[in-house]
């Protein structure tokens, strides 16, 4: 490829730039060198700006929900963060609670009905709590998780080793497994609870969304 | 106020800081994610209210590092890879749920037909590419980023977000070309 080519293919690929208008001055003049004798790229131009115009106009459909859509949105998310709270474990909790003081007049916006069911909610995750703390130390001393028995580990899938971040919560814990299909198959030690890998999965890609997650403090491989 | 002042409020348990901050950056994080779900509205609405949640919780961790119009998008860019890996990619029927949406009083009946149907042919040219092709055009060609704004959010090299555009620009334009012809 000669210098000519590659500036032809560096002002092509700087094309986009040139019609959604964000190109540096220097670049702009080059762009603009280049349109002026070189026909191919004019087409080119063509095209790009015929993608821009539909990306604009046909995504304003998935940017502008009504005023009321919104206002709807709202209301339903903002239960679900009382509830959030609510379930909060004791430790977590009382973290919370002692940053949140100056929250105060946010919180009495929220109507008290929402704060019994949050209550509610609470003493329930009390009781469920309790009854796992009761099955780890009954004597067939296994782990259950709320989900469900422990599944077996498929013959050639390696356990992952995980450190519980102290901030994260059982039930995000268990949702965020799930959703990874990572099955639990030990623990908890301390912090630590062992995975594996459910059939479908991806080891690598669910190692590195692992370590990525502000669940987990730490992921081992047991080989 | 200020997206950075907002989340400082909400990780003190500021519910007010948290509504102000959803009416404002809700509707441009739903394009985005609606984007990178192929113009899955539904979604992509559910994408940014967990994200919402998160934030929520999280807030406190944003050290100032960076832009905090950023740190969110990362935790929606998140939430929508996490959707897209428990759908495994499985291709949607367009919705046309939200195609009432676009209706605007002042819209003759003739224009608001062909917003809708340019909503759809995005929808279906989307539903082609990558998610990783689809983040690069709706940054440029919608909310108008530069590349180096480009590069940062979606984490790779200038050169790269080059290449993603020049490659997506192909393949839109070859369905665009296929939708017509049908």
């Amino acid at each position: 490829m000669d210098g000519d080519e590659q500036d032809d293919r560096s002002a092509a690929h700087l094309l986009p730039f040139y019609v959604n208008g964000t190109l540096p001055p220097a670049d702009r003049a080059r762009v603009e060198a280049a349109l002026a004798s070189d026909p191919d790229l004019r087409a080119e131009l063509e095209a790009v700006s015929e993608i821009a115009a539909l990306v604009r106009e046909g995504g304003a459909a998935f940017t502008a929900p009504a005023e009321d859509a919104l206002s709807d949105r709202l209301d339903s998310l903002l239960p679900r963060v009382e509830a959030r709270d609510a379930a909060a474990s004791p430790a977590a909790d009382r973290r919370v609670r002692g940053s949140r003081t100056a929250g105060a007049a946010g919180q009495a916006r929220a109507p008290q009905t929402l704060w019994r069911r949050a209550f509610a909610a609470a003493a329930a995750l009390a009781v469920v709590q309790a009854g796992v703390i009761a099955y780890q130390m009954s004597p067939h001393g296994g782990y259950e998780s709320l989900s469900g028995p422990p599944a077996p580990a498929p013959a050639k899938s390696p356990r992952l080793l995980l450190r519980l971040s102290p901030d994260a919560r059982w039930e995000e814990v268990q949702a965020f497994l799930e959703s990874h299909h990572l099955t639990i198959v030990g623990g908890p030690r301390g912090a630590v609870i062992e995975v594996v890998l459910a059939a479908g999965g991806v080891l690598d890609t669910e190692i590195e969304v692992l370590r990525a997650s502000p669940l987990v403090d730490f992921v081992g491989v047991e080989s | 106020m200020l997206t950075a002042d907002a989340l400082h409020r909400i990780a003190k348990g500021d519910r007010a800081a948290l509504t102000e901050l959803y009416q404002r950056v809700q509707p441009q994080f739903v394009g985005y994610a609606s984007a990178l779900l192929a113009g899955d509205v539904d979604a992509a609405l559910d994408v940014v209210d967990e994200a919402f949640l998160s934030i929520w919780r999280e807030a406190g961790r944003y050290g100032g590092e960076g832009s905090a119009d950023g740190w969110i998008r990362r935790i929606v860019r998140n939430k929508a890879v996490d959707w897209l890996r428990s759908r495994r990619e499985r291709p949607q029927a367009p919705r046309g749920d939200h195609a009432g949406e676009l209706a605007d009083p002042s819209d003759t009946p003739e224009r608001a037909a062909e917003k809708t149907s340019a909503a759809d042919e995005l929808r279906a040219a989307l539903a082609r590419l990558s998610p990783d092709h689809r983040e690069v055009v709706w940054l440029c060609y919608f909310e108008e980023s530069s590349l180096s704004e480009i590069a940062v959010i979606a984490g790779c090299p200038e050169n790269t977000v080059k290449t993603r555009l020049f490659h997506a620009r192909k393949q839109l334009r070859r369905e665009l070309e296929r939708q017509r012809a049908d």
